[in-house]
Parts: structure tokens; sequence; C-alpha cells
């Protein structure tokens, strides 16, 4: 694997110097110091789970439960499974991330790349997707609205101003889980409706799922005095 | 050679043609004709001046006269019509003046006739040299300018004045006004210019004051049918008028000014007119007075105001009362302690009856037109979808049926059970949730089929036959299903009779066995019991699985012991009894065969665990058997309730003196299930809405939406229950939302 890894660097190494003039090539990223990284923290063979990320929480200095830039980190990597990060995917993301130390990592998630409130509203998208898509505990495809109800505000990020009362609207109504389209639709909603005083952008014969129609319906219902 | 002497102009004209022919013509028109005279001019006196003209027009010039004869020709017909006939005319008026008029036109005709006799030779070649009018047409003109264009004002006033004087009853002479309206014709030389001109428009316009007049009075004083009454007998009167002495291109000018006055105008006051108007009408049933009524609307355009659009609304209006009525009455009837069961025939009947009597209504007084059919249908499903009480009307509906078919129902002839199926059939099509009534038919049937209770097979197809060609046979598939199970049952059933005898080692001992098997997916689901069977009848049951699993090796069977029926021989003393009863019967009473010579006394437990029948069966079982009208088992205590204490013998008392008995049982209430209508449904969504998706790739919410309820023919579902379903093909990755197009989806291969 590593033999493969070093390969593709040395690769990448040597057709940039076969070509015209190009700005020169960052230092190599190496590979070994990558799958040490990996196996220090991972606790398993082949993934490293909630543990591990916690134990790698620790060592950048973040608080796993509530800061968002361990689900921005990631996604970023590309783990694709909930709460975990493959040995593979580990690898890939590391190494095209050219991080293969701590202290690059530290950087890395302490820094800009690793703030969502950055990231424009397309990759924001994908982002607040992805921390569904993570936080599912094993092979459920919906999350318990309790779970969501901590989620939400990390993964948020502010950019809603429906925040608050969707979470109470949520706890209060008779959904128990909620689903990955209703999830990535709330984002829609609050970039697209927002706070337009009446409405705007919300169609009631819309697409919109049933759970907004609802929440929409009891927001109107509670303006009235 | 002698040349003819040449005629001079003055000459010729005042000795020959004036003196001779002229003077002699106007004198005849001035004395008024001779009847007995034929031609006003023999032929020889006519040659003459014919002859005296020719000449005078082929002289030579400067001896050519024509030019001169061709004006005096004018001159001469202008002169009297100025100074005889205008004159004339001048000093009449009305009635007189019109008769005048007549006279001096049938003069003219004949003046302009013979003066073109005389000099027709212009018209052969100096006319046409000059292009100048004929001679006919030039009496024409000068008639129209010196006489017509002076009297028509007067002409016509008198005209419309007669017109009037026939609307109102007179009687008036009617060759007076043809004869003027000839001379109106005449008058626009080839076009009808003159008689729209000068008097049709007039016509048109007197006409609609005098019908804005009377229609105003008729309103005031007439009810709506006698108003129409009227109005029918002016407007045929206006037509026969024209017939009778108006221009045919009149009539349908006249017809949509009238039309508009009497009809058009009034409409809405007429129509809703209290007590008289479209609604009382219906609902006193008065036919002609309807039939009038669309008759007579039917001749004005059709705009949402006007015409038959507005009296369909009406229409529409009182069936949806009367249907309501009948519906508040049920509910009325719930209230005050009705017993709330599926079963309501004198409310399915109301309906029926409804529909029979506005069907009839639309087809004989409406012409069966399709505004009118329309609005039935509208009416009908307004309120046959509203329920009340437990029982849909669906239910209603298909028990109405089923007490038709059933035998024992209600007795009625052939012709009247297809009469009511097939109305029935009807007032289904206004139900929108038709996939619960066929849900629930099919229960019924099943229940009917089983217990052999059908009246009659021939019946049953025909009432499918209907509801397919109704609804298409997807639809009936399962009702048919069930029909041929049974028809195809004694085939198999001598098959099994012929194996079984074929080998001695395939025995059903003493048993009379015979099978009905059942196709699962036509038949309603029924409870399995794995019951403890006697091993007679479990060595029947061996024997008929061996011979089905050799016809069917891919099939399974599953026996279903709450079906079925048995004959158990029964000794009480000295008296044997043939007792028909369910299989359930049947097998509890046989564990009541004494054991070892002694009678048995079995608790409810023992024989519980002998059978292993739940609870809500053998109750009823037992029951049948120990409380019923026959009570074959002695109930210990005795009481009319099974309790899970008592203790069950054979009643050695029991006599009974029939031979053959009956014991009934209670069957379950197996009514239809609206849990699997609601599966049913959910399925038929969800694949009407990956169907559409498949074939549009793309499409937006709300043609999503138009697009599933247009499919779905048998249920219409609320948008809030199609829109869970797409929430969950989403989740399912069936469809996706468009991610750059707001309330769209696309389709996921």
């Amino acid at each position: 694997m590593a033999a493969q890894l070093r390969a593709a660097a040395a690769r990448r190494l040597r057709s940039g110097s076969r070509s015209e003039r190009r700005p020169p090539e960052p230092p190599a990223v190496e590979p070994e110091k990558i799958i040490k990284m990996f196996e220090t923290y991972a606790e398993e063979e082949d993934c490293l789970g909630m543990e591990g990320l916690c134990g790698l929480c620790e060592a950048v200095g973040i608080d796993p439960e509530t800061d968002v830039r361990l689900l921005c980190f990631c996604w970023r990597v590309g783990a694709k499974k909930p709460s975990m990060i493959l040995r593979e995917e580990w690898n890939e993301g590391m190494c095209r991330l050219r991080l293969d130390s701590l202290d690059k990592l530290k950087k890395f998630v302490l820094g800009d790349s690793c703030d969502p409130t950055n990231l424009e509203q397309k990759q924001f998208r994908d982002f607040f997707k992805f921390t569904f898509l993570f936080s599912r505990e094993g092979t459920h495809r919906t999350i318990e609205k309790d779970l969501v109800a901590d989620l939400l505000p990390i993964a948020i990020c502010g950019r809603s101003c429906h925040e608050e009362t969707f979470l109470k609207f949520l706890e209060a109504s008779s959904t128990t889980r909620v689903t990955l389209d209703q999830w990535c639709s709330f984002l829609e909603f609050s970039v697209k409706v927002g706070a337009a005083p009446g409405f705007e952008g919300y169609e009631e014969d819309g697409a919109w799922p049933l759970l907004l129609d609802e929440y929409v319906e009891q927001l109107k219902a509670d303006a009235v005095p | 050679m002698l040349s003819p002497k040449i005629i001079a102009l003055e000459e010729g004209w005042n000795n020959e043609i004036k003196a001779k022919a002229i003077d002699v013509l106007e004198d005849m028109l001035n004395t008024g004709l001779d009847k007995n005279k034929p031609r006003l001019f023999d032929p020889k006196e006519y040659v003459q001046t014919y002859t005296t003209c020719y000449n005078m027009c082929t002289q030579r010039s400067p001896y050519n006269w024509s030019e001169q004869l061709y004006q005096r020709h004018g001159e001469t017909i202008c002169d009297y019509l100025s100074k005889t006939v205008l004159p004339a005319l001048k000093q009449k008026s009305g009635n007189a003046l019109l008769t005048e008029l007549t006279v001096r036109w049938s003069n003219h005709k004949i003046m302009n006739k013979w003066m073109r006799l005389f000099f027709m030779y212009l018209d052969r070649y100096y006319v046409k040299h000059h292009s100048l009018p004929t001679l006919d047409v030039a009496g024409l003109k000068h008639f129209k300018t010196l006489v017509y264009n002076e009297v028509k004002k007067d002409v016509v006033n008198a005209m419309i004045a007669l017109i009037d004087a026939e609307r109102d009853q007179a009687l008036i002479d009617r060759a007076l006004v043809k004869n003027t309206v000839e001379l109106l014709e005449a008058m626009g030389m080839g076009s009808l210019d003159a008689y729209v001109t000068d008097f049709e428009d007039q016509l048109l316009a007197s006409t609609k004051e005098y019908y804005a007049r009377k229609s105003q009075e008729w309103v005031e004083s007439d009810d709506a049918p006698a108003y129409l009454a009227k109005a029918e007998v002016a407007l045929e009167a206006e037509a026969a008028r024209v017939a009778h002495y108006l221009n045919g291109a009149s009539e349908p000018k006249l017809l949509r000014v009238c039309e508009h006055e009497i009809l058009e105008l009034r409409e809405t006051v007429l129509l809703e007119k209290e007590g008289s108007g479209c609604r009382a009408l219906l609902a006193n049933d008065r036919k002609a007075d309807l039939a009038r009524m669309y008759r007579l609307f039917g001749r004005v355009p059709n705009t949402p105001t006007h015409g038959l659009p507005p009296m369909a609304a009406l229409v529409r209006a009182h069936i949806e009362q009367m249907g309501n009525d009948i519906i508040d009455r049920r509910e009325a009837r719930l209230s005050e302690g009705a017993k709330d069961s599926n079963q309501d025939p004198a409310f399915v009947k109301e309906l029926l009856a409804l529909h029979d009597k506005y069907l009839a209504v639309v087809s004989e007084q409406f012409g069966g037109n399709a505004l009118f059919q329309k609005a039935l249908k509208e009416a009908f499903v307004e309120f046959a979808n509203r329920d009340v009480g437990k029982h849909t009307n669906a239910e209603l509906m298909s028990s109405f049926c089923d007490r038709i078919l059933k035998s024992g129902g209600e007795k009625l002839g052939d012709e009247d059970v297809e009469a009511f199926l097939e109305k029935t059939v009807q007032l289904f099509s206004y139900l929108t949730d038709k996939d619960l009534f066929a849900e629930i038919y099919r229960n019924q049937l099943a229940k009917r089929l089983l217990n052999q209770r059908s009246a009659s097979d021939d019946a049953e197809r025909l009432m499918i036959g209907k509801l397919k060609l109704r609804c298409g046979s997807q639809f009936t598939g399962k009702m048919e299903g069930m029909l041929n199970d049974l028809a195809i049952g004694h085939d198999h059933q001598a098959d099994f009779e012929s194996y079984v005898k074929a080998d001695s080692s395939r025995s059903t001992g003493k048993l009379d066995f015979s099978v009905q098997v059942l196709t699962t997916g036509y038949w309603p689901t029924f409870a399995s019991i794995d019951a403890h069977l006697p091993p007679e009848i479990v060595q029947c049951t061996k024997v008929f699985k061996d011979y089905y699993d050799e016809k069917n090796s891919k099939r399974r069977v599953t026996w279903m012991w709450s079906l079925g029926n048995a004959s158990v021989k029964a000794f009480f003393g000295k008296k044997a009894y043939d007792l028909q009863v369910a299989t359930l019967q049947a097998i509890v009473l046989l564990t009541f065969n004494p054991v070892d010579g002694a009678s048995q006394t079995l608790t409810y437990a023992q024989v519980a665990e002998r059978v292993n029948l739940p609870d809500e069966h053998l109750k009823r079982v037992l029951h049948s058997l120990a409380c019923g009208k026959y009570k074959v088992l002695a109930k210990t205590p005795m009481s009319s309730r099974v309790a899970l204490t008592d203790s069950f013998a054979v009643n050695t008392k029991f006599s009974c003196p029939m031979r053959k008995i009956r014991v009934p049982m209670a069957s379950l209430d197996e009514s239809h299930n609206p849990k699997r209508v609601e599966e049913d449904r959910t399925v038929a969504i969800e694949a009407a809405v990956v169907r559409i998706m498949k074939a549009r790739k793309a499409l937006s919410h709300q043609s999503l939406l138009a697009e599933v309820l247009s499919q779905l023919a048998f249920f219409r579902p609320n948008p809030k229950v199609i829109k869970r379903r797409i929430e969950a093909l989403i989740d399912r990755e069936y469809l996706e939302r468009d991610p750059e197009v707001a309330n769209a989806y696309r389709y996921l291969a």
C-alpha cells in the first residue's frame, strides 16, 4: 500500500518536471507517516471509529461532541460510512490533503479549511448532507429526532433563522425520525425562504416535504394573535 | 330605286309613336285595364309602332334619331310618373297609400314592358354601343327615383303599422304587404339593398321595441310557464309572418331580435322566478313546461349567463338538493336511534329512484343534451360520496347487491334483478372510492359462494360483466377468478374420485370426501386454523394431498377448516339423524364420541385441548351445538352463553321430528379490511408515480400530481397522501429532487 502511494507521489513529481515552467511542487507527502498516523489512532484494523476519532480530536484540541470541525474534517477526508473513516479513505484523503503529520493536521483542522462558515452555498449544501449521512446510527437510514436536536445547531452553522423554532416544532410533533430528504430540505427552506415575512419562496402546493408544510402551518397559526 | 321616305323626328314622334302608342297606353292605364282584353295592343298595332321606331333608328345620319328616341323614352316615363303617378300617391296615406301603390306599381310594370317593346331596337344596338342602361332598367330607375324614393318613408310606416296590428291579433290584408315587399325587392335592382335599408332595418327596430314592451307586460303579469307559452306562440307567429309575406332573408334576423328581447333579456328573471322558475318546475314535475323552457332557451346562444348553461346549473342544484335531502333523512334516522347496520336497502332504492327520475327528465324533457347529462352527473358525484353513519355508501350499495344476489334475499324476477343491478352500477359510477366498493363486494361475493348462498351463477356473472364494462378487467379479475375456481371445482372433484378408485391404497375410508380448491390471490384471506382433526379426516387429507401434489408439483395446499361443511350421522338412542354442520362443528362433535363405551363429559378446557381451536371459534361452535335451536350437546350449567367454566356432554334427551337437521352457526363478522384497501392504495400510488417518472424522466411537482390523479381511476387520494408516497420513493432512491429546478423531480434509473 505504502509503495503504491510512494509511486503515485513520485509519478506526480516526475510529470511536473517534464512539462514547461511550473510553480515548484510543494514538498512530497510521505505516505508512511500517513499510515502510521492511522495506526496510532485507529482502534480497529481497518477503520477509525468513534473512539479513534475522539482520540484524534483530543490530539488536535477540539471537542468531538460539539465541534463542527470534526465533521468538516471527515467530510474533507472523504468518509463514506457513518461514524468512521476507513483505512483506504484515510490514506487517500490525507494524501490528497497533504497532511502527513499531526502538526499539519492541526493546522488544517483549526484553520480555514475546516471552517464551514466560509463555504459557498453549493459546497455547504454538500457538507450539510454529509453531516446527516455521517451521523446515522449503524444501518439506519434516518436519524432519531433527539439526535437531530443535538446535531442541527452544530451542523447548520448559523445559516438558518429557523433553527430554534424548527427544533421546537420538531419536538412537539409526532414524527420520531427525520429523513435525509427532510434534513436537506430544511436547509433549502432556510436559504430560499429564510426570514421572508410572507413566506415568499415557499409554496403551499409545492414539493416541500410534508414536515415543512406542517412547520409553516404551525408558524402561521402561531403568528395569529 | 325608290328610297323609303325619311321620317322626321317630330313627325314620327308625335304622329306615330306618341299618338298611336304612348297616349293610348297611358290612357288605358289611367282608366283602368280592361280585363277582357288580354293584350293591350294587338300585333298589328304593335308592329306598326315598332317599325316606326326601327326606321327612325336606322335612317342615315343626320336622320338617325336613336339618341333622341332613347331620351324621349326616358322623358315620357318620367313625365308620366311625376305628373300622374306621384300626385296620386301623395294624396293617400296608410292602407290606401299601399293599395294605390300596388296599382301604380303594377301599371308601371306594364308601361315599362310596352315602352321597352316599342323601342326594342334601341336595346339591340344603341344601348350597347353607348353602354347605357337598358330600357327596362332605365324605366325602373325612373320609378325608383321619382316615385319610390318620394313615398318610401310613408309606405314603410304603413307596412309596419299593419304588421304591428297583426301582432295585436288584428286581421290584415296580407297581400297588400306582400305586394309592397315585392316592390321593395325589385327596387334593389338585383340586390336586396332597398329592401334591407328602407324596410327591414326599420322593421327590426320596431319589432325590438314592440317585444321589449310586450315582454315587460308579460313578465309583470305572468308566471314563467305562461310567459314562455306566450313567447313560443309569438316566435312561431313571427316565423309564419316571414313565410307569408316577407322576404325569406329576414327570418333569421327577425327571429334573433325577438329571441333577444323575449328570451335572452328576460332569461335570468324567468329562470329564477319564485314559485314558477326552473327549480319550481323541476320540483313539481312540470314536464311540458320544462320541455318548453329547454326548447326556448336552447334558441339563445350559450354563454355562462344565457342560453342553456344557467338552466343546467339550476337543474344541477336541484338534483343536488334532492340527493342531499335523502342523505339528511338517513342521517336523521340514524341519530334517532335506527340501527346503523351495513344494509339500508330503502336508502339505496331512494337514490336509484332519484337517478331514474332525472335520467328520464334529461332524456325526455332536455333532449339528452350534454350540458344536462353533465349536470346530473356532477350533482350525483357531489352527494353520492357523502357518507353518514358507520358504513360508507359504497358498502351500502354493495350490500344492496348482496341482497339481490343472495338466495333468500329479495325475491325478484330475472328482469328486475338485471334492472336493479344495472341501476346500481350506474350509481356506483359516481363513487370516488370505487376500490373500496370492489373490496367489499369481493368479500360478500366470497361469502355467498362459499356458503352456497348465491341465487344464480348467471346473475353473478351478469353483475361482474357490468362492472367490467365500466371499469376494465383489472377491476373484476379477482371476482371472475373466484367464480372460475368454483366452476372447475366439479371437474376436479370427478378427477379426484377416479384417482381414489384407481388404487385401493388410496382410500378415504368410510367418508365421502370432496375438496374445493381456492386460488389464493382471488379470495379474501381466511384465518388459518391448526385444528386437531379426527383420524378419519386426516387420512382423507393425506390422500388428497398426494393426489394434488402429483398433479401440481409446484403448488402448495393449505387447508381452511373454518370453511366447509360436513354431514354427521348421529345416533341418539334408537333414532339416527343426519346433522348438516360446518367442518368445525363436526370436529367438535366427534370428540364427544364415547370412549371405551363410556359417554364423555368434557369441560371447555378439555374440548379446547383436544380440538385445538382458538376461543373465538370454539365458543361459536359450542354455542351452536348447545344453546341453539337444536341442542345436540347438553351444557352444564344451562344458559344461553358459553363460559370457559362450562362442561358439555352429548344430549341423550335430544329428539326432533325431522331426520335431516341443519345446525346453523353464527359466522365470524369477516367484514372487509379497510387496512387492505389502504395498502392497495399505497401500492397503486407508488406504482403510478414510478411509472410516470420513468416515462417522463423529469417532471414538476404539480404536473406529477395531476398525472397521478388522472391515472388512478378507482379512488381519489388527497395530494398530501401522494406527497408522502413521493417522499418515501425519494428515500428509496427511485427519484430525487431536481437540484436545478425548484419543485421538480428527476427519475433515478
